[in-house]
């Protein structure tokens, strides 16, 4: 196992919504990223004069309203005449960004790399920078929808919550012989454990658990809760609870070479191995769950590492959809084909499990910034290897830990850390 | 010089025609057609009709479609195979989209056959799928 480079400072931003979550109300685009990029220059003891180069990742700029967040950014972040750009691969974009600094650090030419991300996807600035105006949900979609096959798959009835939740819910209940009732089982456990994460992260976009939302409707069990009109079908069998929430938010992270690591972060976080691999829409045929572009990434990333899935102490994967939650980590190798479902139902995926998954809530408990998830979710990662992840830390020795994002439309990204 | 195929695809759908494009190389079907193989990324490719023949696996509908496609919302949306081989997915006419039973009903007797065919939706020829029996 090679260390490529190394992670010596994270930031993140509270996800929310800048029009009304106290943490972020009246931030600009621009501050968002500020904020982020600013706690990781401080949690590595670095400043603007450190950093060799800065990344920025940003999906939708209709909502952003910016294009060359580059040259925008400079100044906010005090990184004038430094080189920088904008990249994006969707909603793995930070990612993919893991890679490109590891890249560009073990070239030599820029030593100190910031990737920083951020997303507005709530509201935008409207003709005026410091007043929004909020985003309606079927523009948003509109928009996001650019992402996928423009040529063709769009224009033949587009439906991306039957494509991305239900297909893929149904082809794994099928798999593995669960019936329907069975299988809406154990996407209520898959949430129960979003629910719990995402109400210990001081971060996360929805604190409460599902206990305490079942409790305020008068449910008194939680799955009674689950299966009623609290909870519609968004695209049957997938529940709107199982779906992601759209958020505004910002992450960075700073990676360094492995040799010099040590003299910005006591406990260095090593980039070991990468992978991207990228399908056009759709990503898989009959059988919904036999995702080739996922095992193409973990495979390779896994080679670079030297590791196999059954060496993971720690895994986060792309959940937009929750099913995911159950198809990736068996792609992964992380459970064996047809455990993760009872894994689940076990509650082994918790953060207190022996098989801990997504700890910070995911995408619908934590929120999905599009270009900003993956770096919050790298921030956890790093949080919960150096044992700072508070009340929802994982209770053994995280030593390697994978992290795995899909960019729209469709962009696989996996990333291999392991602790010094 | 790249030929036109997107042009190409869509003007002959007014004529009832879908068009695929098969590879000279290694046979394999690209559908819809683009400008390279999707197995082997030959550019030695050919444009055809296809049989229109496959199969339906799954489908099921969304409560927030895409505005361009709202007025026909529930719609039943499946995921289909080719005789030709490539997976697609679009509007599958014949499987009862309306309520959460009926999708859940209709999935109990998948797979079945389909014949594809042109339809208009939202001003536009495009291809939809229709249950064989
Ligand atoms: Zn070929």
């Amino acid at each position: 196992m090679e260390t490529n480079a190394s992670i010596v400072g994270v930031g993140c931003t509270k996800f929310g919504n800048v029009l009304d979550t106290p943490e972020l109300q009246d931030k600009t685009f621009h501050e968002l990223i500020a904020e982020a990029a600013f706690e990781a220059m401080d949690d590595a003891g670095m400043t603007g004069k450190d950093i060799d180069a800065f990344y920025v990742g940003s999906m939708l700029s209709h909502t952003s309203r910016v294009y060359s967040h580059h040259t925008q950014l400079c100044d906010w972040l005090g990184l004038q005449l430094k080189p920088g750009l904008h990249f994006a691969t969707a909603c793995s974009t930070m990612n993919t960004g893991i890679g490109l600094a590891a890249m560009s650090s073990l070239s030599g030419k820029y030593k100190n790399v910031l990737v920083v991300g951020a997303e507005t996807l709530m509201s935008y600035p409207d003709d005026n920078p410091v007043k929004r105006k909020a985003v309606d949900p079927v523009d948003l979609w509109y928009w996001t929808d650019f992402g996928v096959d423009q040529m063709y798959a769009y224009h033949h009835c587009y439906d991306i919550a039957t494509a991305y939740g239900a297909i893929p819910t149904m082809g794994y209940a099928k798999k593995y012989g669960l019936s329907d009732e069975k299988m809406d089982e154990v996407m209520y456990n898959v949430h129960k454990a979003v629910r719990r994460h995402s109400s210990l992260n001081p971060k996360a976009f929805v604190t409460e658990d599902l206990q305490e939302s079942a409790r305020l409707k008068d449910f008194r069990d939680p799955l009674k809760f689950w299966q009623s009109h609290n909870n519609p079908y968004f695209a049957y069998p997938t529940r709107l609870l199982s779906a992601l929430n759209t958020v505004d938010g910002a992450a960075a992270f700073i990676v360094t070479r492995p040799e010099e690591a040590k003299k910005y972060h006591e406990q260095p976080i090593d980039i070991v191995g990468f992978h991207w691999a990228v399908s056009n829409y759709p990503w898989y045929g009959k059988d919904p769950t036999d995702w080739a572009i996922d095992k193409t990434s973990f495979a390779n990333a896994y080679k670079m590492a030297g590791v196999t899935g059954k060496d993971l102490d720690y895994l986060y994967v792309h959940d937009c959809m929750q099913i995911y939650q159950l198809i990736l980590p068996e792609i992964a190798g992380y459970f064996e084909e047809g455990e993760a479902w009872q894994a689940a139902m076990e509650g082994r995926i918790m953060f207190d499990g022996d098989k801990p998954l997504n700890t910070s809530g995911g995408r619908h408990g934590k929120g999905h910034a599009f270009g900003a998830s993956p770096g919050s979710e790298t921030y956890e990662i790093v949080k919960q290897m150096r044992g700072e992840a508070d009340k929802r830390q994982v209770k053994k020795e995280i030593e390697i830990a994978a992290q795995h994002n899909h960019g729209y439309g469709m962009h696989s990204a996996v990333t291999i850390f392991k602790k010094r | 010089m790249v030929q036109k195929v997107a042009k190409r695809f869509y003007d002959s759908l007014v004529a009832g025609t879908i068009l695929a494009a098969q590879c000279n190389d290694c046979g394999n079907w690209t559908f819809p057609p683009v400008t390279a193989c999707r197995e082997c990324g030959s550019r030695n490719i050919e444009m055809k009709e296809i049989s229109g023949e496959g199969t339906v696996y799954f489908y099921s509908t969304s409560i927030l479609p895409p505005k361009k496609f709202a007025e026909y919302s529930p719609y039943a949306y499946g995921l289909i195979e080719l005789k030709e081989g490539p997976a697609f997915m679009t509007m599958v006419e014949g499987l009862d989209a309306s309520t959460p039973e009926k999708i859940a009903e209709g999935n109990k007797r998948l797979p079945l056959p389909v014949k594809a065919e042109v339809i208009e939706r939202a001003g536009m020829n495009v291809v939809c799928f229709r249950i064989s029996e």
